[in-house]
C-alpha cells in the first residue's frame, strides 16, 4: 500500500519533470543546440511566482495563486528570450558547442544574482525561500492513500499545459511550422516559413513552460533557491536521454516515470539513493538502448 | 516574369553559375537542360535565396528580388520545389500539404485548393493520414509537387521532377506539370531527361558548366544537331 502511495504521488509530481524535459527538447529539436540556462530560467519565473505570493499575502487565495502561476509563466518567456538573444542569437551559425558555453555562463550568472537577491531583499530568506500558497495543507484521501493536494493540481495542470502543447504542434499551421524547421530547415525554408520567427517563438513557448513548471514545482516544495533550476536540468536531462533527444512524447511519459523511480526509492530506500538508482537505470538503458527508450526510426520520431 | 541579369553564384566563393542572363515569359514552361554538374539546381537554389548572390540580379515582375530570403521569395509567389523532393518525412500528407500554405490567410480558397490537388494526384488522397516518409518516389513527387501548388505559386520552379521515378510514374508527372501549365501557372523546369524536357516545355536553354550553352524554343532545340548528338542521344 505505501509502495502505491509513493508511486502515486511520484507520477502526480513528475508531471513536471516532463514539462521541463519537454522544453529542453523542443529547444534542442529546432536549434540542434542544448540551452543549458533552461533550468535557471526555470528558477527565474519561480522566484517571480513566490514574490507575487508573499507581497499579496498568496498563503489563503487561490486568486493570488493563479497570478503568480500566469507570472511566472510569462517570466519563463521573456527570460527564454533574453538568453536567446544574448547566449544563441549572436552565435548562429558558429560551432554547435558554444551556445552551450555560453547558455551555462547565462545559468551562472542568473543563479549567483539570485544568491546575491536572497542575500540583500529582505523578502526572500538566504537559504530557502518560502513559497506560500492555499495548497499547502490540502489533502485528499483516497481509500486508504494519501494524496497532496498540490500534487494532484500540479498533475492536472501539467496534463492541460501538454495537452494544449500537442494540439498546438499538430493542427495549428505555427505549431506544425516549428515540427517542419524541426525536421528539414531548408525545406521549411522553402514553403515560406521563416527560420529565425520559429526560433523565437521556440524560445518564448518553450520558457513559458519552464516558468509554468518552475511556479508548480517550488508550490509543490513549498519553497524555492537559486539553486531549484540546476538540479532539476539534471533530472531532465536524465528525463531526455531516457526518452531520445527530441521526442516531445517520449519525453511526457519518461518524465512521469522518473518521477515514480525517484518517489519510490526516496521512501523506501531514503532520500540520498533515488539519484543514485535513477543514474542506475540511466546506464542501464544507454547499454541496452543507447538512442533512448523512445527514439525509432527517423521517419516516425514524433 | 522573370528577368535573370549576368547572375554569378555558388557555394562558399566556388562559383558555380557565371554571369548567366535569362528571361522566363508568363505562362510559359521553361525547360534548362544540361549535364550533371552543370549548376541547374544551383540556378533554383539562387532564385529562390537559398544561395546568395555574388553578382547579378533577379527581377520579378519588376521587384528585385536578389537580395531578399527565401521565405519572403515564397511570398511573391516563387515555389521551389527542390531536388530530392524534400518532403516532411515526419508530418503526414495532409500536414505536408496544409503547410504548404503557411503564407497564405484566404482558408476558404486553401480548402479549395487543397481539393484541387487531391483531384490531381488522387493516390494522395488514399494516404492522407500517413507520414510523408513512408510514401514511394513517385507519390512523394506528387507530394511535392501538390505542396508547391498548395502555396497558389505564380512562378513554380522543379527540380528534376523525373530524377529515381518509374517511367510510367514519370509519364503521368509531366502531364500532371503540362496541365499545371495550362491552368495558368508559370513553370521553370530543370531536368536531366533532355527528351522529356524538351518535349514538354515552351523554351529552353542548355546549361554547361555555369554558362548558357543554347536557348532557344523547344522545338528548335529539339531539331538542333549538336543537342540531339549530345543530349538525345540520336
Amino acid at each position: 500500500m505505501l509502495v502505491l502511495e509513493y508511486a502515486i504521488s511520484g507520477l502526480l509530481f513528475g508531471a513536471t519533470y516532463s514539462l521541463v524535459a519537454i522544453g529542453f527538447t523542443l529547444i534542442f529539436g529546432v536549434l540542434n543546440r542544448f540551452n543549458i540556462a533552461h533550468g535557471a530560467t526555470l528558477m527565474v519565473a519561480a522566484f517571480g511566482g513566490a514574490t507575487i505570493s508573499i507581497l499579496f499575502g498568496g498563503k489563503d487565495s487561490y486568486i493570488i495563486l493563479i497570478a503568480a502561476f500566469f507570472s511566472a509563466t510569462l517570466i519563463g518567456a521573456i527570460v527564454g528570450l533574453i538568453v536567446r538573444q544574448i547566449a544563441f542569437a549572436p552565435l548562429k551559425g558558429g560551432s554547435e558547442l558554444s551556445p552551450f558555453v555560453t547558455s551555462a555562463a547565462m545559468a551562472l550568472i542568473l543563479e549567483e544574482l539570485f544568491v546575491n537577491l536572497t542575500q540583500s531583499v529582505s523578502i526572500y530568506s538566504m537559504e530557502v525561500t518560502e513559497f506560500p500558497s492555499p495548497l499547502e495543507n490540502l489533502v485528499f484521501f483516497l481509500g486508504e492513500i494519501y494524496i497532496r493536494g498540490a500534487y494532484l493540481v500540479i498533475f492536472l495542470m501539467a496534463l492541460i499545459i501538454m495537452g494544449i502543447l500537442h494540439w498546438w504542434l499538430h493542427h495549428t499551421k505555427s505549431g506544425l511550422a516549428i515540427r517542419c524547421v524541426e525536421e528539414n530547415p531548408t525545406a521549411a525554408w522553402l514553403m515560406g516559413i521563416n527560420g529565425n520567427r520559429v526560433e523565437i517563438i521556440v524560445f518564448a513557448v518553450a520558457s513559458a513552460i519552464a516558468g509554468a513548471a518552475g511556479c508548480l514545482i517550488s508550490v509543490a516544495y513549498g519553497t524555492v533557491t537559486p539553486f531549484l533550476g540546476s538540479n532539476l536540468l539534471l533530472v531532465s536531462f536524465v528525463v531526455l536521454v531516457l526518452a531520445g533527444i527530441g521526442s516531445v512524447r517520449g519525453a511526457m511519459i519518461c518524465g512521469l516515470l522518473v518521477g515514480i523511480i525517484e518517489t519510490v526509492t526516496a521512501g523506501l530506500i531514503s532520500a540520498q539513493t533515488k539519484e543514485a538508482v535513477l543514474f542506475i537505470i540511466l546506464f542501464t538503458v544507454l547499454l541496452v538502448k543507447p538512442q533512448g527508450i523512445f527514439a525509432t526510426s527517423a521517419t516516425e520520431r514524433d | 516574369m522573370l528577368e535573370i541579369h549576368n547572375l554569378s553564384s555558388g557555394y562558399d566563393n566556388i562559383p558555380v553559375l557565371k554571369s548567366l542572363s535569362l528571361k522566363i515569359d508568363t505562362g510559359n514552361l521553361t525547360a534548362v537542360i544540361g549535364p550533371n554538374g552543370a549548376g541547374k539546381s544551383t540556378l533554383l537554389r539562387t532564385i529562390s535565396g537559398l544561395l546568395s548572390v555574388s553578382d547579378g540580379s533577379i527581377m520579378m515582375d519588376g521587384i528585385d528580388i536578389t537580395k531578399l530570403r527565401p521565405d519572403e521569395i515564397v511570398g511573391l509567389g516563387i515555389i521551389h520545389v527542390p531536388e530530392g523532393r524534400m518532403i516532411l518525412s515526419r508530418l503526414t500528407v495532409r500536414e505536408n500539404l496544409i503547410m504548404g500554405s503557411f503564407q497564405r490567410k484566404d482558408n476558404f480558397q486553401i480548402n479549395k485548393d487543397f481539393d484541387k490537388v487531391l483531384s490531381m494526384f488522387p493516390i494522395l488522397g488514399d494516404r492522407l493520414t500517413q507520414l510523408g516518409g513512408t510514401l514511394s518516389g513517385g507519390e512523394q513527387q506528387m507530394l511535392a509537387i501538390g505542396r508547391g501548388l498548395m502555396a497558389k505559386p505564380k512562378l513554380l520552379m522543379l527540380d528534376e521532377p523525373s530524377l529515381g521515378i518509374a517511367p510510367i510514374v514519370v509519364e503521368q508527372i509531366f502531364n500532371m506539370i503540362k496541365q499545371i501549365q495550362n491552368e495558368g501557372v508559370t513553370i521553370l523546369m530543370v531536368e536531366q531527361n533532355a527528351a522529356k524536357a524538351l518535349n514538354a516545355a515552351s523554351s529552353a536553354y542548355v546549361l554547361e558548366l555555369g554558362e548558357i550553352k543554347a536557348s532557344g524554343s523547344a522545338k528548335s532545340l529539339l531539331l538542333d544537331d549538336g543537342i540531339k548528338k549530345t543530349y538525345l542521344g540520336l
